[in-house]
């Protein structure tokens, strides 16, 4: 499915421009080692919702000044892609609630929820708040994610994703 | 007649054509405009105007025989504009129950169970019927 010991890792600041590099970088490399058209896919679809996620809901300042970190490897059969930024106190929550609605949730769990989600949209007209329920859905739910504070107004964001 | 909507691809946006003489909408590449809203609304406003005017010369009998066809050959699409497909396609819907012979054809690749997945999902959503198809990689 995928060649052993792979890696890839990014880390520097990020913008709109930056994004598109980087996505191009990741494509090549998901090209080159793995084969399965479904992880490649579920890979590439989870990493452009998250860090799409970190250009449109952090400012400017934020993400001139600190860096994004994107990990992609293998472990026990698996690949793992851990992605981590510096996001703001206030969004700890938000972020928060999102999660509350999938964890401990089955694969089928999260399908539903996606699909009761996508209908919310529609039925709202809004197009906003997908992103996490996607990266569910193509992780099977295997996603761990974690904060730790590193000063009074910010925390470090980590998320890992197992396919 | 020119093309009612030729939009053309970059790398974040896709290939849109509303060919009338032709009986096709078609959507192919990738989707995730920076400004996703932006992007489609247009589409859609001309899409509807479109299927209106259509609607209105009821000329129904030829559709029966000459199915408008929508054509979604997407490589990858964010979960943003999936909102905004499934728009495109309860206007199909739409028109559809008023009459106008139309067919959704949705296109994967071998293999890629995600996009099936989501074309049926897509079905089930706008409650059109799909005909799915397979292509190889370098079709």
């Amino acid at each position: 499915m995928y060649k052993e010991n792979i890696s890839f890792k990014y880390n520097n600041t990020i913008d709109s421009d930056g994004l598109e590099v980087l996505l191009n970088k990741i494509k090549l490399f998901l090209n080159e080692n793995v084969d399965n058209i479904t992880t490649k896919r579920r890979i590439y679809t989870s990493l452009i919702e998250v860090l799409e996620n970190i250009i449109n809901h952090n400012d400017e300042k934020l993400l001139n000044n600190h860096p994004v970190n994107v990990k992609i490897y293998n472990k026990n059969n698996n690949v793992i892609v851990e992605v981590s930024n510096i996001v703001h106190d206030k969004s700890v929550n938000t972020i928060n609630e999102k999660f509350d609605l999938i964890k401990g949730k089955t694969k089928d769990e999260v399908k539903n929820i996606f699909h009761k989600q996508i209908k919310t949209v529609l039925r709202n007209k809004k197009n906003a708040g997908l992103g996490i329920f996607q990266v569910a859905k193509a992780t099977d739910n295997n996603i761990v994610y974690s904060f730790s504070k590193i000063d009074d107004e910010h925390h470090k964001y980590t998320l890992i994703m197992t396919f | 007649m020119r093309k009612k909507i030729d939009i053309k691809r970059t790398e974040r946006t896709p290939e849109i054509i509303l060919d009338v003489e032709n009986n096709i909408f078609s959507m192919k590449y990738d989707s995730r405009p920076e400004d996703v809203r932006r992007f489609y609304y247009p589409v859609i406003q001309e899409l509807r105007k479109t299927f209106e005017e259509i609607n209105k010369t009821n000329n129904l009998s030829y559709f029966a025989q000459n199915p408008f066809i929508f054509e979604f050959n997407l490589g990858y699409f964010n979960s943003s504009s999936a909102k905004f497909i499934l728009d495109i396609l309860m206007i199909a819907n739409e028109y559809h129950k008023k009459g106008i012979n139309i067919e959704v054809r949705w296109y994967y690749l071998e293999e890629d169970e995600d996009m099936l997945e989501a074309g049926q999902d897509f079905s089930e959503f706008s409650e059109m019927e799909f005909t799915f198809i397979e292509i190889k990689e370098d079709e």
